[in-house]
């Protein structure tokens, strides 16, 4: 079995928020599928865990649930970002980034004095 | 914080929600696995491996949603009562116990309520007492028994005593009208209600000529009778009621806000002169029947007063 990584909390968040702002709103399972595949089997993420992540999100308000039909005609829940989820998204999106890049020059700083 | 109480209450129907949404989840897993070329079986169980524990997720569920710690309680009580309906006996112990823990502390508290609580409606009340007699034969105090013979010697007799008033503890029997009604009563002189300072709401209080046998067919109501009995009706004054078969005529009606002393749990209803006929004043050894309150010049002091 592949190491599962332990994701954080925060970093679920973000990644579901990008999924949905990339594909439009989605299904749970889909959602799961897609961050699945993303990140090249690497996360496994517990499907339930999606789902607890989905719940925080929308009670913050930036996905809204909507009852619809899926491809194969089950009823299941549709998430689609909301505008404050967005800005929510574009803001962490500006954090990691920034947290990244000080990291990176950090490590190619510490390969250099080897 | 609205939205967890209003998940609260509608519980039943998210948790079925979100069970329906978990099984789709689940189901499209399902046909995935199928897909990639497994056994319906195997499907199953591979997607329920990959999902996790349910019941831990639908807890979990409500956690987020609602407000945990009420589903908490409420949890507790549906507990509580199941352990209760198993063991009746001990239930029932538990119950009494608290019964009887509540009543009596109810009952400790109407008696300071209306001993200690309520205030007099009085003018002046610390200058009020309630007297008693000491019987010299066997150095008893018997509690407010006054012969009224001795109280009438202390109206002339003690400079500190501005006035004196007797009363006799009844009860009356109203007839006529609805239906015959047994009340509380009480025979005044016609200066209690002055020595109380308190004054009627409608009429008149007594006089002086109404202690006098055969003047006396007047009676004084209290504010709860008139409003009970008489409809709170204004013009019951001049009219006249059967009170032990005696009619008499309505004169006054007295305030709620005054109780008369010793009186808590029955308040006196009805009043009526208190009519001293010779043979009980002139009694050899004192006729103890009475309630005694006397009321001392203002700036008497309690030693005194007693000193007289």
């Amino acid at each position: 079995m592949s190491d599962k990584s332990e994701i954080l909390q925060g970093t679920l968040d973000l990644m579901v928020l990008k999924t949905l702002d990339a594909m439009g709103p989605m299904h749970g399972y889909g959602i799961a599928r897609r961050i699945e595949q993303l990140s090249e089997e690497a996360l496994q993420v517990n499907q339930g865990t999606i789902y607890l992540c989905l719940v925080r999100l929308v009670q913050r308000k930036w996905i809204k649930p909507e009852w619809g039909i899926s491809d194969n005609n089950r009823k299941a829940k549709f998430y689609s970002i909301s505008r404050a989820g967005r800005k929510q998204l574009a803001a962490e999106t500006r954090d990691w980034q920034r947290v990244s890049g000080v990291i990176g020059r950090l490590l190619q700083l510490a390969t250099r004095a080897e | 914080m609205l939205t967890r109480i209003r998940a609260f209450f509608r519980n039943r129907k998210l948790d079925r929600d979100f069970s329906q949404e978990l099984e789709s989840h689940i189901s499209m897993m399902i046909e995935e696995n199928i897909r990639r070329g497994m056994t319906p079986d195997e499907a199953r169980r591979a997607a329920l491996m990959r999902f996790g524990g349910r019941a831990s997720l639908m807890e979990q569920h409500r956690e987020i949603r609602g407000l945990p710690v009420l589903d908490a309680f409420l949890q507790d009580v549906r507990y509580a009562f199941r352990v209760i309906r198993k063991n009746p006996g001990f239930a029932s112990v538990a119950i009494l116990s608290l019964g009887i823990g509540i009543a009596a502390n109810t009952a400790m508290f109407s008696l300071v309520n209306a001993v200690l609580l309520r205030p007099l409606a009085y003018r002046d009340p610390q200058r009020i007492f309630d007297v008693g007699e000491l019987s010299f034969t066997n150095g008893t105090q018997l509690p407010n028994l006054v012969n009224p013979m001795h109280a009438k010697e202390w109206q002339k007799g003690c400079p500190s005593v501005e006035q004196v008033s007797l009363m006799r503890g009844a009860t009356g029997q109203l007839s006529g009208g609805a239906e015959s009604l047994s009340v509380p009563a009480a025979d005044v002189s016609h200066n209690l209600f002055a020595l109380f300072g308190v004054e009627p709401i409608f009429g008149r209080v007594f006089l002086p000529e109404e202690e006098i046998e055969g003047n006396d067919r007047v009676v004084i109501l209290s504010e709860s009778l008139w409003r009970s009995r008489f409809n709170s009706d204004s013009s019951v004054i001049g009219t006249s009621i059967v009170v032990d078969s005696i009619s008499r005529q309505v004169v006054g009606v007295l305030p709620a806000s005054f109780r008369m002393p010793r009186s808590t749990n029955s308040r006196v209803q009805i009043f009526r002169p208190l009519v001293l006929s010779p043979e009980e004043i002139g009694r050899v050894g004192g006729n103890f029947n009475y309630g005694g309150l006397i009321r001392v010049r203002s700036g008497v002091t309690m030693e005194r007063r007693l000193r007289k």
